[in-house]
């Protein structure tokens, strides 16, 4: 074991941020883009929404499991490895063998890979750089996927023109290279190790002491709404832009999707600083309020091209939900070994908000129009922002440099299923 | 399942497509000049079916298009989305194509439906799915929600016919009607709602429909109902025949031949469109859209 130095050199930040780089670029073509990728290859509407499907159950099921995977296993780095493997292997099925069962299976890894990458992510983030540096980390996290988004997106949509569009799926699974290296020069762990986990595969009492938690119930539900709020968003603006513009439709969606992700990557590492100074609950605040002023701008912009200002806006509303979700999961779960289990918990309203919201917006834009769907939206964010503003506590630390002797290793241990 | 898919669309693509592709790939054969533009150019094409024994025959090469996945390009070859769907009615005849419209990467598009009539076929073409329409046109559509509920369909003004065979002179009503969603600037293009009961009309039935450029198809339970379609259509062949506005009756399903009235039907139907609506397409298509905006 290295010894409990200070945080982390230099090399392991900047592999870090390459692996988040290229992680996020990666998981950019998993996105929407597949149900035009198997329309494109003659798949009916009705099988292509059945392995979507497939692969949020898959990835809906495997959260728990999967987070206490990482908190129990001696080596983050080789798990996430895994994981980015499956990710490739997915890709390349995707882009090779478009048929019923290959895509199957690639949705299933793909969902159980996802959920692996984005907490062993945070994992290895924290024995990086410890408790105390860690809301500045995850800003530069947030960053570097954001910009991998970004890039990612302009690649896909240029390529797409021109090439087929299975070449996404080959690029992603091209990507997943450059990951592997960076995750493999990201050093083992200067930082303290927060390896207090389970002894055994599932640890049942962590699980209950954490649903216990009074802190991660009221946050589970901010972050409800907060999804509630935020998932239907971009594809409601983008159809609000295919209905307004014409020949640009396309360009102006293509700009609603790289603005949040710019103004994210700016607005990120500050987000990071400012949780640590000042605290999470302003964090959430800010993210939250951005999120209702953000609906009422889409409510009243007239116009094709205006709605990319508040789809800017919603990279605030990004980077501080990005900042603050995996830092309020290790506040809470400090010295506890459980950080990945509770990430795991919290992405679970995250999936049921999402899947809400795309229900209400649809249903509400269907009855009432456009701009009634993006102020029900707001208001539910509205009401996110009061729960954290009345109910919410503070989850800092005292004293932030606590963080650090907190996550004392306990010694040796070697579970994990 | 991709695999009965695909067997299934070159199985039926002699139904769903041939009147069009085919006929465009013979057409280009023979009469040059009628080639491209002329959209509903469709001859009969050699589909006989024995009566006992089936018989397999050979289609040649890129003599049809695989619709279903297949980009759609405009005017100006930019895509304006893919092919998802057809809607046939009760006969089989296609009425509309559904379209994955828009967006980017999966964002952002939409399911509509235009009128089959909207769709130009070129099967050894760089693009043989094309569309009449300029996705300025298209952009307020109301969105396609499945075949259960009845569904707006984009309809180039100068085709008045299969959904609702309105005839011409119906053209007053539409702006009377339009909801102001749909407005293309050319005004060419004003939207009509057709009540159900009159989408389904046949061909024949001279509904008075509406040339505007939203139809409505109507929920299935009423396309059921189309039947009586079926033996309006099968008496065309007759008339079909004389408009000879396109090729080669020659080919002309040797009407001897015991193929299934039904089989003949799709092929010969839409050529049934009143006679005078063909001629006029050719030039109906620049300045039916040339207007709105290039």
């Amino acid at each position: 074991m290295p010894g409990r130095t200070r945080p982390s050199g230099r090399g392991g930040q900047r592999a870090l941020d390459l692996l988040n780089f290229f992680l996020a670029d990666a998981q950019t073509g998993f996105g929407p883009f597949v149900s035009v990728y198997l329309t494109a290859r003659k798949w009916t509407q009705i099988d292509i929404g059945f392995v979507l499907t497939l692969g949020t159950i898959t990835s809906l099921v495997s959260q728990l499991p999967a987070g206490a995977l990482i908190d129990a296993a001696r080596s983050k780095r080789l798990v996430a490895g895994f994981a980015l493997i499956a990710l490739a292997l997915s890709a390349l099925l995707l882009a090779l063998l478009p048929h019923e069962l290959p895509v199957m299976v690639a949705q299933m890894l793909h969902g159980i890979a996802s959920c692996i990458l984005t907490p062993a992510l945070a994992a290895i983030s924290l024995r990086l750089v410890g408790h105390a540096a860690l809301g500045e980390r995850l800003g530069r996290n947030a960053r570097f996927s954001s910009i991998g988004n970004g890039v990612a997106a302009a690649v896909m949509g240029a390529g797409g023109a021109w090439l087929a569009p299975r070449f996404v799926f080959l690029l992603t699974a091209g990507l997943c290279v450059p990951a592997l290296i960076a995750l493999w020069s990201i050093d083992q762990g200067h930082a303290p190790t927060p390896r207090v986990a389970p002894r055994r595969g599932i640890d049942w009492t962590g699980l209950k002491r954490l649903v216990q938690d009074r802190r991660l119930a009221i946050f589970g539900l901010s972050v409800m709404l907060f999804h509630l709020s935020n998932a239907a968003m971009l594809p409601l603006a983008g159809s609000a832009v295919t209905m307004r513009a014409g020949h640009y439709a396309s360009l102006i969606i293509a700009a609603c999707i790289v603005a949040p992700q710019v103004i994210v990557a700016m607005f990120s590492p500050w987000a990071g600083r400012l949780a640590s100074t000042a605290g999470r609950r302003r964090i959430l605040l800010i993210g939250w309020g951005a999120l209702l002023v953000r609906d009422v701008l889409f409510a009243v912009m007239p116009g094709a091209w205006p709605l990319v200002i508040p789809q800017a806006i919603s990279g605030i509303c990004g980077a501080t939900l990005g900042v603050a979700l995996p830092l309020i999961a290790s506040d809470i779960t400090m010295g506890t070994g459980h950080f990945n289990l509770c990430l795991a918990t919290l992405s679970l309203p995250m999936y049921v908000g999402a899947a809400l919201s795309m229900t209400l917006a649809g249903a509400v834009a269907a009855s009432a129009g456009m701009p009634v769907a993006f102020l029900v939206l707001g208001a539910v964010g509205a009401v996110g922002a009061l729960v954290v503003w009345l109910w919410m506590p503070e989850t800092r630390p005292p004293d932030a440099d606590q963080g650090a002797v907190a996550l004392v290793d306990d010694g040796p241990h070697y579970g994990g299923p | 399942m991709r695999r009965a898919d695909t067997l299934s669309l070159v199985g039926c693509s002699a139904l769903l497509v041939a009147a069009w592709a085919v006929t465009e790939a013979r057409s280009a054969d023979t009469p040059p000049a009628a080639a491209k533009p002329t959209e509903p150019a469709k001859s009969p094409e050699p589909v006989k079916s024995v009566e006992s024994p089936p018989v397999v025959q050979t289609m040649p090469a890129k003599a049809t298009v695989s619709v279903l996945g297949k980009p759609v390009v405009d005017k100006e070859n930019k895509q304006v989305g893919r092919v998802i769907d057809v809607l046939v009615d009760g006969s089989g005849e296609p009425q509309a194509a559904v379209l994955d419209f828009g967006g980017f990467l999966g964002v952002g598009n939409r399911r509509i439906a235009v009128h089959w009539a909207a769709l130009h076929f070129d099967p050894e073409g760089t693009y043989p799915v094309r569309l009449e329409l300029t996705p300025d046109e298209l952009k307020s559509v109301p969105e396609y929600r499945g075949s259960s509920k009845p569904a707006p369909v984009v309809t180039p003004a100068r085709v008045t016919a299969p959904l609702a065979e309105a005839p011409p002179p119906a053209e007053a009503a539409p702006s009377a009607v339009a909801p102001s969603a749909v407005a293309p600037v050319a005004g060419t293009a004003v939207p009509t709602a057709v009540p159900p009961s009159a989408g389904t009309s046949a061909p024949s039935a001279a509904a008075p429909g509406s040339s505007g450029p939203v139809l409505t198809i109507a929920p299935p339970s009423t396309n059921a109902a189309v039947s009586p379609t079926a033996a309006p259509r099968v008496s065309t062949p007759a008339p079909a025949a004389p408009p000879g506005v396109n090729p080669p009756s020659p080919s002309a399903a040797p009407p001897g031949a015991n193929t299934p009235a039904q089989l003949t039907a799709p092929l010969i139907a839409p050529s049934a469109t009143p006679p005078g609506v063909n001629p006029q397409a050719p030039p109906a298509v620049p300045p039916g859209s040339s207007p709105p905006k290039n």
